[in-house]
């Protein structure tokens, strides 16, 4: 059995070795006081503005963001809340901003992808990589909204393979760059002032690299230069109020300066911009995720069919509760990550990536859960069941696909295992280190962490590096590896939030953990039982056959 | 000039209260707080008096510690300063419990206007401004939904069933806030960092005893569920053959 430290490796880290480290996750890195007090007033504020200045079905309808509620966003502060004070901002972290963008999404989840292209993505390659000089142009820009921020990556031919993106970037005599390329389905454009653009750079060693092989650049390039053109709107399912644009960069002159990161660490700055941006999601699902459950429960409560109020019969419960049980995992994970990412850990890709994953997935069967819920009526644009739906479904998509995701889970989980000389083990928890009330689930969680680290042993041993090629034995680990992470966040919070309660609150935070934790736990069982499947070969025959 | 908001912690609105186990009041556990409606009117005016002519807003209530969570918002959207009168059995209350020792208070009498809600979303008494006034021997006027204010004299239109009043006054006065007279504002991020660096105080007043007691609290009886007579046009006959037999109100 192989082990490893927690702290620098991180707590999913260790889980694919079978074991969880305490120092990892226990205590439940809450924020202090004051940071939470905060949030709170923040997240009552940005509630209720939202629910006064938004109408989540109207900017579906319409396909469009009134350029008032754009305007509030930047009014009230909140394009600068994670941007430092010395620069205009509010100089918040991730936890309060995890809040701000639940409270966003629970109104309306196009109006929440403005921040997010913004905030969470465009203003992060300065914030995280530029110099003093570039923050103190970019950063009061974007905290102030004088300028919105766009994250131009994708490529028609670069999605998932944003390492293949071919937008190119030659070195002019004065210094300055001259950039030409295009982007696709890039967020905010349609209003943006400024875009992160990566492009293929020479690389002064070896100038003779053909495009295809040259190291990325990350540049900031203003909207207004000559040479930029943002393309009509697309029509999407959902999101429709949010602005989605091809953006073409032809022959356009970028400034030296505006060069963010290292020359030729672009692509290093686009997957550090994507790792918190990731965690971010994480949290606008938990917004409506809540918004779904709300509507829901009214819904069943409300609706009577066989005399009944339909809350009332089996299969509608099971749908409800297990609203209830999954929006509270989906906090403990996300706030988990958030707090682990606000004392200083620099190693959260795994963290964020399980967040995204669970909270995107489960988003959109408990938006189709709400849906089924309110039956017929669901179905009908009147109401907003169907709209959660459809904006929900982008989630499983963007900030790498959660294919994507499961596979870069895998590799990164499972390097350690191909080094000799595991780590020394660090001290693991115990049943003994949960409240009480929780403690035969989480054995049974501590149990099937064990679990997790024999089988991917067991399957290293048994497919070696072969591993590397078989996606859905990597999808499966990954897979139980989201859930027991998501499992442990649980029961941590729990265990931290039961010390402040009693009585009847205490008792039914007790039940909705245990519940949140055995639906993980059930999650993890089914994805290890299947780990070898049977069927992988049949598989394979069957799709080469046709196509 | 010395500008003061009083404000006032009430149950949300929309938080469904319950009746307490004994009977005498509501289940306080079960409730959500807010800012009173009225009182952020009263609030906003403050700060645009004070943004129009100098001066300091204070927001003072009367009420249980937990209050410094909405003076906290008050300070967040503009007040300079926050100020708690103990108040910790604050809920069995008749109107003069309030302005008695608000009236007492430095802060009240050192101002030269006080704004207060035309009345608390709670118990709707409208009567601590009045009264308050009364207290304190200035000029009230009431449900107010628009005020000048040119140094020590002012105008103000109030809002009545039967129409519009105008006054003229001099300060120093209370004036109730009635809906129309501004938009509040929202906070924002900046006033929110910016609040954590003002005060707020906490006093112990002068209370006085409630002369009115309690004996019994109910909630109003449900209503009947209602029912849906048809849709369109084709569905008037019955609708008014129904108000007329069966609701009588025809
Ligand atoms: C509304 C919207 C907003 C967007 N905003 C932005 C933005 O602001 N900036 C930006 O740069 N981009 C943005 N995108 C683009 C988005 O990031 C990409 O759509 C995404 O990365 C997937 O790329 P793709 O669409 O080319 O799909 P592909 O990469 O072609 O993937 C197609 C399918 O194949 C799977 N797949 C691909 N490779 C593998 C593999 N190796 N193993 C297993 N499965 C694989 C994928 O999971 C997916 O299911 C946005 C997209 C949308 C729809």
């Amino acid at each position: 059995m192989t082990s490893t430290t927690a702290g620098a490796s991180g707590l999913v880290r260790a889980l694919f070795l079978g074991s969880a480290p305490k120092a990892a996750f226990l205590p439940f890195p809450e924020p202090d006081a004051e940071t939470r007090e905060t949030a709170d007033e923040i997240f009552a504020m940005v509630s209720a503005w939202a629910a006064e200045t938004i109408d989540p079905a109207a900017i579906d309808r319409a396909a469009e963001i009134p350029v008032e509620v754009r305007d509030g966003l930047a009014e009230l502060g909140l394009l600068g809340l994670i941007v430092p004070e010395e620069f205009g901002g509010a100089g918040m972290g991730q936890f309060a901003y995890s809040r701000l963008m639940e409270a966003v999404a629970h109104r309306c989840a196009s109006t929440v992808t403005v921040i997010g292209g913004h905030m969470g993505l465009a203003m992060k390659p300065v914030l995280l990589f530029g110099t003093d000089e570039q923050k103190a142009h970019w950063l009061p820009q974007f905290a102030s909204g004088e300028r919105l921020g766009s994250f131009a990556l994708t490529e028609a031919g670069a999605g998932s393979d944003a390492g293949g993106l071919r937008t190119s970037a030659e070195e002019l005599p004065d210094g300055s760059w001259k950039l030409s390329g295009t982007k696709v389905m890039i967020t905010n454009a349609g209003y943006a002032g400024v875009f992160a653009v990566f492009a293929r750079t020479p690389d002064p060693e070896q100038p003779d690299l053909p495009l295809a092989e040259r190291p990325i650049s990350c540049f900031y390039v203003p909207a207004e230069l000559p040479g930029v053109t943002v393309a009509p709107e697309e029509d999407k399912m959902g999101l429709k109020g949010s602005s989605t644009c091809e953006v073409a960069f032809d022959e356009v002159v970028v400034p030296a300066d505006h060069l963010i990161g290292p020359r030729g660490k672009g692509f290093k700055v686009a997957l550090n911009t994507l790792n918190t941006g990731r965690h971010g999601l994480a949290a606008c699902c938990i917004g409506q995720a809540k918004l779904a459950a709300e509507l829901a429960y009214k819904q069943a409560g409300e609706r009577v069919q066989f005399g009944r109020p339909i809350a009332e019969f089996g299969l509608i419960r099971e749908m409800l509760a297990g609203m209830t049980a999954d929006i509270y995992a989906m906090e403990a994970g996300t706030h988990l990550a958030a707090g682990l990412m606000d004392r200083g850990e620099t190693d959260y890709l795994l963290e964020s990536a399980a967040c995204k994953i669970f909270a995107t997935e489960r988003l959109w069967t408990l938006a189709n859960d709400s849906l089924q819920v309110a039956g017929g009526w669901g179905f009908m644009k009147e109401f907003p069941f169907e709209r959660i739906v459809r904006d929900a479904r982008i989630n499983l998509i963007f900030e790498g696909t959660n294919q994507i995701l499961r596979t870069l889970m895998a590799g990164q989980g499972l390097k350690p295992l191909l080094q000799a000389g595991a780590p020394e083990p660090e001290e693991r928890a115990t049943v003994a280190d949960f409240d009480a009330r929780l403690a035969a689930v989480a054995g049974q969680v501590l149990e099937q962490v064990e679990a997790l680290g024999s089988a991917t042993a067991e399957l290293l041993e048994t497919k070696g590096k072969g591993l590397f090629f078989d996606q859905p034995a990597q999808a499966r680990i990954s897979e139980a590896s989201v859930a027991l992470y998501t499992a442990l966040a649980v029961l941590s919070r729990a265990t931290s939030q039961l010390t402040e309660l009693d009585g009847q609150a205490a008792e039914a935070r007790v039940e909705v953990a245990t519940l949140a934790a055995r639906r993980r736990l059930r999650a993890a069982r089914a994805s290890l039982a299947l780990l070898v499947d049977p069927d992988s070969d049949l598989e394979g025959r069957i799709v080469e056959r046709a196509y | 000039m010395n500008i003061v908001a009083c404000i006032k912690r009430v149950p949300a609105t929309e938080t469904q209260p319950k009746v307490a186990a004994d009977g005498m009041g509501l289940d306080h556990s079960a409730l959500e707080y807010m800012l009173s409606f009225y009182d952020e009117i009263a609030l906003e005016e403050a700060i645009r008096s004070k943004e129009a002519h100098g001066g300091e807003v204070t927001a003072l209530t009367l009420g249980p510690t937990e209050a410094s969570k909405e003076l906290r918002d008050c300070l967040a959207r503009g007040a300079d300063k926050g100020r708690v009168s103990l108040d910790p059995a604050c809920h069995p209350r008749e109107p003069r419990t309030t302005p008695t020792p608000t009236a007492a208070t430095d802060t009240a009498r050192g101002a030269e206007l006080v704004f207060c809600g035309r009345q608390a979303t709670d118990r709707d008494n409208a009567a601590v401004g009045p009264m308050l006034a009364t207290m304190l021997g200035w000029s009230c006027v009431t449900d107010v939904i628009e005020l000048h204010i040119d140094g020590t004299s002012a105008t103000a239109k109030r809002e009545s069933e039967r129409g519009i009043e105008h006054f003229r006054f001099t300060l120093p006065a209370v004036i109730t806030c009635q809906k129309g007279l501004n938009e509040p504002r929202y906070a924002g991020l900046k006033g929110i960092m910016a609040a954590k660096k003002k005060p707020i105080e906490e006093a112990e007043p002068m209370l006085v005893e409630s002369a009115t007691e309690v004996v019994g609290v109910s909630l109003p009886p449900a209503r009947p569920a209602g029912r849906i007579v048809g849709e369109g046009p084709d569905a008037v006959p019955a609708l008014l053959e129904a108000l007329r037999t069966e609701a009588k109100v025809l």
